[in-house]
């Protein structure tokens, strides 16, 4: 598989992430104080390292083909969650993802709660927030670079680009949030789950893709153009608008 | 964090998704061991329940 294309999916897919955790690090920075809210990251980092530590190497040890079939049905079952929302928030049948709402609700909470416990809480919540989307970084490293050393690398390289460059432009701009248009970052993230997802599977389960790897193209492709229908086709007169 | 929040979290709360997947799986796994037919049956066949699980989960909701 081509190095550059798995650094850019993980890219895109851990920039999302960072995007989430970064909002709620700079919200409880803002509401209460920087030195808890980074006490709280540097925690949820060392922690969210001590974990992949131990997990991490854990996955060597399971044969590749059951590896792939996992973590492809894995990948496509995420993928397609993260692409129905996508294609429903573009067919104007939920709301679009508001990063700036979510920063502006997390300090209004943050500013109503007990002053004797609000550091704790701040320090707590960003500790909260790295490990969990932190997490969800690890997680998508090591999805996408299961097939090999070389793998791993690229992807590693990938999300942690992704993370320098998300954590620079949040402190530049300091209200990131809306300024990355993430609902088209999950659009195309959740193209690329599914797509890496569903030729993964395949592979898991004996496969033999038509020109290998290339398929992935035409894979990605056919989500593509299928969920641009989709768009398309739920943007017509039918009732009702899901729910957040 | 219970097995339900994390599985409510991986496949978000479509059910026709989890189980088109779960369908695509079990139909290219049996039609990969049949070695009479050819692997490209086995590839269309789980890309397209794939998709049909994605449409299902779109429509879903909207009625």
């Amino acid at each position: 598989m081509d190095g550059w294309l798995l650094a850019g999916t993980t890219f895109l897919a851990s920039a999302v992430e960072a995007v989430e955790a970064l909002t709620i690090v700079l919200a409880v920075g803002v509401a209460r104080s920087w030195r808890t809210a980074l006490q709280g990251a540097l925690l949820g980092f060392i922690a969210l390292i001590v974990i992949v530590a131990l997990v991490g190497p854990a996955l060597r040890f399971i044969p590749l083909g059951v590896l792939e079939l996992i973590v492809g049905v894995f990948l496509t079952l995420f993928g397609l969650a993260w692409l129905r929302k996508a294609i429903l928030r573009y067919a104007g049948r939920k709301a679009m993802r508001n990063e700036d709402a979510a920063y502006d609700r997390e300090i209004t909470e943050m500013r109503a709660v007990d002053e004797l416990h609000a550091d704790r809480i701040a320090t707590a919540t960003t500790f909260n927030a790295i490990l969990l989307e932190g997490l969800e970084v690890a997680i998508i490293v090591i999805s996408f670079g299961a097939a090999s050393p070389k793998a791993l690398r690229w992807s590693a390289i990938g999300a942690l680009i992704a993370v320098v460059i998300v954590i620079a432009l949040g402190f530049l701009l300091r209200r990131p949030a809306s300024r990355v248009p993430e609902n088209l970052l999950k659009f195309v993230v959740g193209i690329m789950l599914t797509s890496f997802g569903t030729f993964w599977t395949g592979e898991g389960l004996g496969v033999v893709w038509w020109q290998a790897d290339f398929s992935l193209i035409v894979i990605v492709l056919g989500y593509l153009s299928i969920s641009l229908g989709l768009i398309a086709l739920a943007k017509g007169p039918y009732s009702r608008t899901e729910s957040q | 964090m219970n097995i339900v929040s994390v599985w409510k979290f991986i496949v978000g709360d479509s059910r026709y998704a989890p189980v088109s997947v779960g369908i695509a799986t079990v139909v290219t796994a049996v039609l990969v061991h049949i070695s009479m037919i050819p692997s490209v049956v086995g590839e269309i066949s789980l890309f397209s329940l794939i998709v049909v699980g994605l449409v299902a989960s779109v429509f879903e909701k909207i009625s």
